[in-house]
């Protein structure tokens, strides 16, 4: 048994000291979590040693947008470094989305996060004033994907546009593993995040063997999620513990060091 | 700590219509053994045409005999129209053959869950004290709450429970005593687990895997980093399978 195996397999915090979930939600969804608190998702973050969590507000695929931004902000100032943010936007308005978006990345938001549940492409001009400001500042976005062709063409269009900006694709291998392979593998600023909510079996290994240790980060999609069973498949992957750390740590840690301001 | 674990929601043998692979009881076992689960209720999974439910229960039975960890969840049916040996004989050749569990699945066996299709099945069942395995897409949370009502002292344990479903689930449990809870491999609630010990204890709960659809390593983690005490980890990890096994009338 790895280390990190045996760290999970007994409930204890791992010994990996910079662990980095890119993708979290705070917030109230359509169906019941027992606990929305920011207080609550730390608390699991300390049983298992993880350092930080990058959220968007539930809001991010509704309209209200803004108003979860600052939602997510009062929780980023309850628990600095803990709990980091990714901004969202409602695409209306472009004078609107350019403030919001000053506002956010003023107010010390990591990264933006936009889903296309809202109902456009992410090609679409609304979105832009977000990829400008990630393109300056070096930031990640985070993209709600489910391997659909369409959406690889539209992402791969902003790789190339906007190649300062790391692209993270959410839920990488939830279909079309080889999609998000070719993605990973053809553009260099494109990662794969591992959230998924049944972790199919040796999905991570797939990933990890295709697209490289370097381009798979780690995301719970907590509290959407259970972050301690979206670790799982990560500790739980016949790969060496050091690409383990890679994913858990490492990768989220090189994304977010490219920042400049 | 470490604790035991034993799995009520995994298997071998099966196969899903246009994937070639086929996960033997061997590498089931492999898996138990990496992962430390000392014993696993074991199905035919995946179980897309497996039609020959007799043949299917044979081999669950024959890995058992050449590795007592797997303990067989056979499928049972209603007998009615042929096919198929009466309920109560069923039923009485399963415990003796030392399952523990049945497992369900009506539309896959083209039966239903009417009371007059299938009361002679669920009074067999229920007479033995037999848990009965539901997986949620074979049988739904609103199905598991009417057999429940209809069947009181049957133990039921439904697996594969959504994490949208809570609002559904959370009610399921606490109106009806018989029914149990595998907490693979799609229960991925924040909190969850937390909830429901505080809401109807720790007895009804399961670990569950899901296994060989599911990285395993999953199901341990949520349980092993929730916030509970060590006595209720002990019991969902794997007390609360084997008294209802044990519990089963000879």
């Amino acid at each position: 048994m790895s280390d990190l195996l045996e760290y999970g397999r007994t409930g204890q915090p791992l010994p990996v000291p910079d662990i980095i979930d890119v993708h979290g939600h705070l917030g109230i969804c359509g169906f019941a979590i027992p606990d929305t608190t920011p207080t609550s998702m730390v608390a699991v973050m300390d049983r298992m040693g993880i350092r930080s969590i990058i959220c968007s507000s539930m809001h991010c695929w509704d309209v209200d947008a803004s108003r979860g931004n600052r939602e997510l902000l009062a929780a980023m100032r309850a628990f600095p470094g803990r709990i980091l943010g990714y901004l969202s936007v409602w695409p209306a308005e472009e004078p609107a989305i350019r403030a919001e978006v000053d506002f956010c990345l003023e107010a010390g938001f990591t990264g933006v996060k936009i889903h296309n549940s809202q109902g456009f492409p992410y090609t679409y001009p609304g979105y832009l004033p977000a990829y400008e400001r990630a393109e300056e500042h070096r930031l990640p976005i985070l993209f709600h994907t489910w391997g659909e062709e369409p959406v690889f063409a539209e992402i791969a269009e902003l790789a190339g546009r906007y190649p300062n900006a790391s692209m993270l694709l959410a839920h990488a291998g939830a279909a079309n593993v080889a999609g998000y392979v070719r993605m990973a593998t053809e553009h260099a600023n494109v990662f794969l995040d591992t959230t998924y909510s049944t972790s199919p079996c040796g999905l991570v290994e797939q990933l990890v063997a295709g697209a490289g240790a370097d381009k798979v980060v780690w995301g719970s999609d907590g509290y959407f999620f259970n972050q301690a069973q979206q670790i799982g498949k990560v500790l739980g992957a016949k790969i060496p513990d050091e690409t383990k750390i890679r994913i858990l740590s490492t990768n989220a840690l090189a994304i977010l060091s490219r920042r400049v301001e | 700590m470490s604790i035991e674990l034993f799995d009520v929601q995994c298997g071998f043998g099966g196969a899903r219509a246009g994937d070639p692979a086929v996960v033997s009881a061997e590498a089931l076992l492999r898996e138990m053994g990496r992962l430390h689960i000392s014993t696993a209720l074991t199905r035919r999974v995946p179980d897309d045409r497996l039609e020959d439910v007799p043949a299917s229960n044979a081999v669950l039975y024959a890995a058992r005999d050449e590795h007592p960890s797997l303990i067989p969840c056979p499928v049972v049916v209603p007998s009615r129209g042929g096919s198929l040996p009466p309920e109560h004989a069923q039923v009485a050749a399963h415990v003796a053959q030392g399952c523990g569990a049945v497992s369900i699945r009506p539309a896959k066996d083209y039966w239903d869950l009417a009371p007059w299709v299938c009361h002679r099945l669920f009074d067999a069942l229920q007479e033995r004290n037999m848990p009965v395995f539901c997986l949620a897409s074979d049988v739904s949370l609103v199905q598991v709450g009417d057999l429940a009502g209809r069947f009181p002292s049957l133990p039921i344990i439904v697996a594969g429970v959504h994490y949208r479903q809570q609002r559904i689930l959370l009610p399921l449990l606490e109106t009806f005593p018989g029914v149990h809870l595998s907490l693979g491999n799609c229960y991925t609630i924040h909190r969850g687990i937390e909830e429901l010990v505080a809401k109807i204890g720790p007895e009804r709960l399961l670990f569950g895997t899901g296994f060989p659809e599911s990285e395993p390593m999953t199901a341990i983690t949520q349980l092993m980093y929730a916030d509970l005490t060590d006595d209720d980890r002990r019991l969902i990890g794997a007390a609360n399978l084997r008294r209802l096994i044990s519990e089963v009338a000879p």
